[in-house]
């Protein structure tokens, strides 16, 4: 979440939000796993290029985010019951967002074939990979934030009436909420 | 001596309701404005309608934890954790801190529950529909519980008054499956669920797609704003409180009808716990409760007893409500009170994504979605494997943000891609009718509350019938969105969750037309207590597919109007 046309993740203070989520959100567990994940960027960094990741420029940080996207695969992989979230998970939504007067999808692992949630699965829910894990929190932590409802995105906080069908204008950005 | 009657007096009221909730609330009103001095007893703390909704008007940034639930609060939440984001820092002071109000869980049930002034008008979903004509014959038809001792046409007049004072906004429809209702104007549909709806009509004969009908003021009548209530702002944040008592509560609507009478007098923080019985009498003198804080005894009277203090909680106070009469319980001689407990079972649907209509978007959030009233086993849609039904609620809407961590990639393309509107998405969930049983139950157990009280124990589940269902429910899901034109359906069938889910608890007390095997007559009064009345979710015979809270309201009404006018007999 770079700066852009928009101000990026730094700006919106995104780092502090995902310490605080991880403190207070997450087990012990994965909180230790994400650790781990960023002294591996660190050291992948100083293996590669000799220098510290913050140190790198954008090509070279690409890079190495690259390959931890991959490595984020290969352990998804290794847990084949972890599946992609769905969309409308609230542990990825604000609840202001998630559907309301509707029926609530919660954290779920879903056999694919079946279509089957498999019983008790956050008990014994794998480790979320480092990447995936950053990448969802930056995001959430992102688009949730001041900047990102109102720059990078349209917030109307009272909108006062619904209209289901409206055109869309030239370069309309996404609602926020 | 004196000083004594003095003291009962002052304890004496006409009418004594117990619980503030939907029916509660419906109750208070119905009665003071008949003219009775009533008490509304409310086992939580007061909670006041604006000032106490204190997340109402936070923007998503001021929320630290971005929605993110907190370890300590979904401990602390276990139950409320089972249900979506209950545990939240948006919403969690509208539900109960479950480890304080512990239950016992033979079989596992999800009991979600809001202890305060209100209870969980203020968080309720909102969808009201009325059941149809075959819901009150479905028993009937097919052997499972017992008859309704009431038809449609008896409670229709009672649903049109209700919908009227609460602002249930809908279309009509026409369906005799979905009988419509007198109502505010309707929310509009998005592109995709129109185009679902063209879809799922134009390929399927007797489905049909249809607005949802939530109790929200789209436009406040006179009826609305004479009580301080606007239309929708349409922020879509109904569960944190309305600040502008655009959606129906017990607080924006019953309660200000029922103080503007002067008739009303509430006590917050008593535990109602027991119905006093007078064996002699033959009827119910009073109700004895303990205050929540201090622990004391008090008892208040009344010649008649609504009990409206949630399906749960309301066979909890009649099972321990024993007297010589009824020593297993009140109006218990059948031995139904806390069986054939019922709910909707829900998390079997599907979702789509739809390639076109990239040219259309939407305004302002709408709290409600669409609904796909039952079909199954309606009409010529017979089904071998289950009986009963099935409805669907949904939604369609453009995907955002929240789909990017599904997303491959990052940096600026990513980020700049998620600030526009991206594919639409179409979802939708069944919500299924579940049979009464009478194994699925709740007792007192041996074990009591820091009240010394005892706690409740589930021992109840969804039944064999519920298993076809589900299958048709998911399968029958993904062949409508795909003869709508969407594509990449995933479908889904949960089975991790646990009676309680729809948060639609019914039947524990019901209605019916012998004393025998039921809890309640035909006008919700208790068999052999007859100045005593349930008319909360308790009282339900079947549970229909459709959510359950309108009918509550109507048969309150309705019961509260034969209340005083038996009283007015002087046969009560």
């Amino acid at each position: 979440m770079p700066k852009t046309s928009t101000p990026g993740a730094k700006a919106a203070k995104v780092g502090e939000t995902i310490q605080l989520i991880l403190k207070d959100c997450y087990k012990p567990t994965q909180q230790e796993h994400f650790l781990n994940g960023l002294n591996a960027v660190e050291a992948e960094s100083q293996k590669t290029y000799s220098k510290s990741f913050i140190d790198l420029s954008i090509e070279q940080k690409t890079a190495i985010l690259k390959e931890f996207e991959q490595r984020a695969k290969t352990e998804a992989k290794q847990n084949p019951k972890k599946q992609e979230k769905l969309s409308k998970d609230p542990e990825t939504t604000l609840s202001a967002v998630a559907a309301s007067g509707s029926e609530q999808t919660q954290a779920k692992l879903v056999d694919a074939e079946t279509g089957v949630v498999v019983k008790d699965a956050s008990k014994n829910a794998p480790l979320t990979p480092f990447f995936t894990l950053v990448k969802e929190l930056t995001i959430l932590g992102y688009f949730s934030s001041e900047i990102g409802c109102t720059q990078a995105l349209s917030y109307v906080k009272i909108p006062g009436r619904y209209e289901g069908v409206v055109k869309l204008k030239e370069g309309q950005k996404a609602w926020a909420t | 001596m004196n000083l004594n009657l003095d003291a009962k007096k002052g304890m004496t009221y006409d009418a004594i309701v117990v619980g503030s909730g939907i029916s509660g609330g419906w109750a208070a009103k119905e009665l003071t404005q008949k003219g009775l001095k009533v008490l509304m007893l409310e086992r939580g703390p007061d909670l006041k309608h604006v000032t106490d909704y204190p997340t109402a008007m936070k923007d998503p940034w001021e929320f630290p934890h971005r929605g993110k639930i907190e370890l300590w609060a979904a401990e602390e939440y276990w139950a409320n954790a089972r249900s979506g984001g209950k545990p939240g820092e948006d919403q969690r002071h509208m539900f109960t801190k479950d480890v304080e109000f512990p239950y016992i869980e033979k079989r596992p049930y999800d009991w979600i529950r809001g202890y305060h002034l209100g209870g969980r008008s203020l968080m309720w979903g909102r969808q009201s529909y009325r059941l149809n004509e075959r819901d009150f014959t479905a028993n009937l038809e097919d052997g499972h519980g017992v008859d309704w001792p009431i038809r449609y046409k008896d409670l229709a007049p009672w649903y049109s008054y209700v919908e009227r004072f609460a602002g249930i906004s809908g279309n009509k429809d026409g369906l005799a499956v979905l009988p419509d209702g007198d109502f505010v104007p309707p929310m509009q549909m998005n592109s995709i669920e129109l185009k679902a709806k063209e879809g799922i009509e134009k390929n399927f004969k007797g489905r049909h797609l249809v607005i949802g009908r939530p109790a929200i003021i789209s436009v406040a009548q006179k009826v609305h704003t004479d009580l301080g209530r606007a239309s929708c702002q349409f922020r879509n944040l109904c569960v944190r409180g309305c600040p502008f008592g655009a959606y129906f509560s017990t607080q924006s609507s019953t309660l200000p009808a029922a103080m503007k009478t002067g008739n009303l007098t509430i006590i917050t923080d008593k535990i109602a716990y027991q119905v006093i019985y007078d064996d002699q009498k033959g009827k119910a003198t009073g109700v004895r409760v303990i205050d929540q804080n201090t622990k004391q005894q008090q008892e208040y009277y009344a010649k008649i007893i609504f009990l409206n203090a949630s399906t749960i909680n309301t066979a909890w106070i009649m099972m321990q409500s024993t007297s010589k009469r009824f020593p297993n319980g009140l109006g218990n001689d059948s031995d139904q009170l806390g069986r054939n407990l019922m709910d909707h079972h829900l998390g079997a649907g599907a979702s789509g994504e739809f390639e076109g209509l990239q040219e259309w978007y939407y305004y302002g959030r709408r709290g409600n979605g669409i609904y796909i009233p039952r079909f199954a086993n309606w009409g010529d849609d017979k089904r071998k494997d289950f009986v009963r039904g099935f409805g669907y609620q949904g939604r369609g809407a453009r995907q955002d943000w929240v789909a990017g961590a599904s997303k491959e990639g990052f940096g600026p393309e990513f980020k700049d891609n998620l600030t526009r509107p991206g594919r639409w998405e179409f979802n939708i969930g069944g919500f299924g009718e579940t049979l009464p049983d009478p194994n699925n139950r709740m007792q007192l157990s041996a074990k009591k509350d820091k009240w010394g009280l005892p706690i409740v124990e589930f021992d109840a589940g969804w039944g064999e019938n519920t298993v076809g269902m589900r299958k048709a429910m998911m399968n029958d899901a993904a062949e409508m969105l795909e003869a709508a034109g969407l594509k990449n359906i995933k479908t889904r069938n949960d089975q991790d969750k646990n009676q309680g889910i729809g948060i639609h608890e019914m039947g524990s007390a019901r209605m019916g037309r012998d004393p025998k095997t039921s809890v309640l007559n035909a006008w919700n009064q208790v068999w052999g207590a007859k100045n005593v009345f349930v008319t909360d979710g308790a009282a339900m015979v079947s549970s229909s597919c459709v959510n359950p809270s309108l009918t509550y309201m109507a048969l309150t009404a309705r019961a509260a109007d034969y209340a005083v006018r038996e009283l007015k007999r002087m046969n009560l």
